[in-house]
Formats: structure tokens, sequence, C-alpha cells
């Protein structure tokens, strides 16, 4: 199977000096399902924003579909690789659900009117058709989660990272996301701390040190192993 | 709570509110979003224009008709309008010696049918189709991203200050001297900023992973209806001839 993540020692650290990820060396095949686990700080989130060729790295060198982080490839990842962001306040920003549904597929170049029809479409599996006029930020937090994951999935990128999809979420909201990921068959990687809810569709594991390095790699089984967790910090 | 926490926190819950539409689906929310800004902004110029008592009585009954027929809650729309002139009437006080009283009032109501014009406008038009009129009178487009920029994030920004000042309360036990309090409002100040600064940064990572370029993309919306339009519109029109001829 092709190769759609080729990490190799890849380290990001913040423009303040902060370490992001220290060390990461790893591949992810397409069709492949990594759950990522490590202890809060570990450097999760800002592995998926260098998944998502949001921000390049420090050192190492990082290769997503075969190409490297850069300017000159950033229409490219933004039509093959969503991302959903941990916190949906930072990922909603425009007046009115509808807009939100409308954003990426208007900003690639979609008609008004084939956009329009494919966010009713994307509301409707979501339950949003309600808040279509609403503005997100009056919206509990389930629902913006809810309207965050339907915007990531709208077009069916290849490529999905999700930053903690089930926290904070009620049963209904949990249940709705976890139906969209059961039906997406694309390449998945989920950041989490709550790992009983998306264990079962993992392939594979990736286990991060408290100091921002790849512990483990590995199998499902490896969430059941107690000294990796408490190597983890978990 | 002191001072500084119950000022910041009441403007907080006032603006966090102000620019709020309600979603009311009003006869005046079915006007075409580029004839009710071209009729309230006509409305608001009238209403600067205007000193004589005539004139402003007509400007009156036209916001009472539409306020009438928007339907918009009273309590709504007087907690969107009170401070204004009430600020106005508070500076102006000194010109009741000076100049006179009658000069006064008219300054007052002057300032009130203005500010009132425009938070109808805001109360009975979703945000997105005042950003789509603006658009199709040609305001430039880094100019309107920012205005939606600000519109989204002051909720935020607002309920971020409300939360902080929420915790801050939960965490003192009793009241503090006044030079701590003082102290303890300017890192809390400063707390804010930085939050709202990395919230920027997050926003902005967050656009660019939607597939932002630099663009700003409208859509208009479908709610206005000709009949609304036209009756709107002729009543500005009659407005205008009559404040004309008076």
């Amino acid at each position: 199977m092709r190769v759609v993540i080729e990490a190799e020692d890849v380290a990001y650290t913040y423009p303040d000096g902060t370490p992001g990820i220290a060390s990461f060396t790893g591949t992810v095949r397409e069709g492949e399902r990594v759950i990522l686990v490590g202890a809060n700080g570990s450097g999760k989130s800002t592995l998926l924003m260098l998944f998502a060729g949001l921000v390049r790295p420090s050192c190492g060198r990082l290769r997503i579909f075969g190409r490297a982080v850069s300017p000159r490839n950033a229409q490219f990842f933004r039509r093959n690789i969503g991302i959903l962001f941990q916190n949906p306040d930072d990922f909603l920003f425009n007046p009115t659900v509808m807009d939100e549904l409308l954003y990426t597929p208007l900003h690639l170049g979609l008609s008004v009117e084939k956009a329009t029809r494919m966010a009713e479409r994307q509301a409707r599996v979501f339950g949003l058709t309600p808040l279509l006029s609403k503005p997100p930020f009056r919206l509990s937090g389930g629902e913006k989660k809810r309207v965050a994951l339907a915007c990531v999935l709208m077009l069916k990128p290849p490529l999905l990272l999700l930053d903690e999809p089930t926290t904070n979420v009620d049963a209904r909201t949990r249940r709705v996301m976890l139906d969209a990921l059961r039906n997406y068959t694309g390449t998945a990687i989920i950041a989490t701390h709550e790992t009983h809810y998306v264990r079962d569709m993992a392939d594979r594991v990736f286990v991060l040190s408290q100091d921002g390095r790849l512990l483990r790699e590995g199998g499902p089984d490896l969430l059941d192993d107690p000294e990796v967790l408490a190597e983890a910090g978990l | 709570m002191d001072l500084i926490g119950g000022t910041a926190k009441t403007a907080s819950h006032y603006f966090e509110n102000f620019f709020i539409q309600e979603t009311i689906k009003t006869p005046l929310a079915r006007v075409d979003p580029r004839v009710k800004v071209a009729g309230h902004v006509a409305l608001v110029v009238l209403s600067v224009l205007s000193w004589t008592p005539e004139r402003l009585l007509l400007l009156l009954a036209a916001l009472s008709l539409l306020l009438a027929v928007s339907r918009v809650p009273p309590s709504a729309f007087l907690s969107r309008i009170w401070l204004i002139p009430a600020f106005t009437a508070v500076v102006l006080l000194p010109h009741v010696f000076i100049t006179s009283l009658n000069y006064v009032v008219v300054f007052i109501v002057r300032v009130y049918l203005a500010v009132s014009f425009l938070v109808l406008l805001n109360l009975t038009t979703p945000f997105r189709d005042m950003l789509w009129a603006l658009h199709r009178y040609r305001i430039p487009h880094t100019l309107l991203l920012i205005i939606a920029t600000t519109y989204r994030y002051l909720h935020l920004m607002f309920s971020e200050l409300n939360r902080m000042l929420l915790a801050r309360e939960s965490r003192r036990p009793g009241k503090a001297a006044c030079r701590k309090t003082w102290e303890a409002g300017g890192q809390m100040l400063g707390a804010f900023f930085i939050r709202a600064y990395e919230r920027g940064e997050r926003v902005q990572m967050a656009m660019s992973a939607r597939g932002y370029d630099g663009r700003f993309i409208l859509t208009p919306g479908d709610d206005s209806r000709a009949p609304h339009t036209a009756a709107f519109a002729a009543l500005v029109f009659l407005v205008s001839i009559g404040w004309w001829f008076m």
C-alpha cells in the first residue's frame, strides 16, 4: 500500500522556544487507522499540525503523499487533508453554520450551487439542518464539534486527522462522530485520550513519551500494556 | 465583586450581546439587504441633518413604524440603544445653561434616531447578508474580512473575558485591598490579551487548514422578497420627500 506519511526524525520547536515534538520517525500507509496516544503536552496536537502541512518541521524529513511541506503544496494538502482541531471555537469562524459548511468547497473552487447541495446533504447526515442559519458561537459544545466534523468530512479527504474528537461531547454527538468515522474509508490518524471509543477501529498505535518522542509503535494491544502506558505517563 | 471586575463584567455582557442579530423572520428581515443598508444609511443621514421638531417627528414616526413592523422585542432594542443617547445627554448637560434646553433635547433625539436606525438594521439583518450588501457596494474585501473577523471574535473575546472574571471571582476569598485589586486587574488584562493573541494564531491556522488563500468569498442569503423590499424602499422614499418639503 502507498505510503501517505513518511516522517524521519521530525522535530518541531515553537517560535518562543517551547519544544512541540522532539523526535518522531514513522510511516502511515493508505487506508490505515492510527491512534496517537500520549500524556498532555507530549506533542500529539503538534504532530497533527505537522501531518496536516500547517507547520514545517524544525528539523528532520517529512513527506505527506510524497510531497514536502512547503507553500507550493498548500493547495494540494488542503484538498487531500482534513484536520479537526481540539477546540471547535478555534475551528469555526464564519457567521452561520451554512457558511462554515460552504467555506472549504468554495475556497477550493466549487460552484455555489454544487457546494450548497453538498452542504445541505452533509447537514442532514450530521443532524445540523435546524442549525444552518445559526451563528456557530451560539451552539453547544457538542453541536460545535458536529459542525466541525461535518466541515472536515465534506470533501471526503483521503487523509483525516482528528484531535480529541470524542472529548467533551454528549453521547449522541459521540455516536454521530463514531458512525462518521466508521463510514470513512480513507487514512485516519486520531489523537485521543479516550482510546476505548476508537480502539476497535485502530490498525496501529503510536505512543508518545512525555518529552515528545515516539516511545512505542504497534497494534491496538499496546493500549493494554501497563508498562508502556506508565512509561508514557498515562 | 470589586469596581474593576464589576465594570469589566457589565461591559463584556453588553458588548457580547450588542452585535448578535436576532434570527426572527420578520417582514423587515425579508427586505433585500442592499436596499435595507442603503435605506437605513439614508435615514441615519436624514436624522443627523434634522434640526427642526417637524423633521424629527417625521423620523420618529418612521422609526416607530419600522419597529412595529420588525417585531423586534422592545427589551432587545432598548438594551442596545440606551448607552449612547444616555452618554450624549451627560456630555451635553452643561449646554442647558450655555445654549438652551431645546438645543440639548433636539441633539439627543438626533443621536437617538441615528443610533436606533443602525441598531434596527443590525437586529433585522443576518451578518452574512450585511457583508454581502457591503460587498455589492464595492467595499474593499480586506475591510470586509476585518469586519467579519472582528464580529466573530468579539463574542469569543468577551466570553473569554467573562470566564476569566468568573474564575477569578471563584478563587477570591474576600475583598482585597485597592492596590491589590488594581494589580490583579492589570495582570488579568495582560493574560486576556495573551489568550486573545494565541487564539488568533490558532484561528489563522484553522483558516489555512480549511483552504483560506487570501480570498473572501461571500454568498447571498435567500430570504429577501420583492414586496417587502418595495414597501421598505417606498417608505424611505416617502420619508425623504416629506423631510425635504418640511
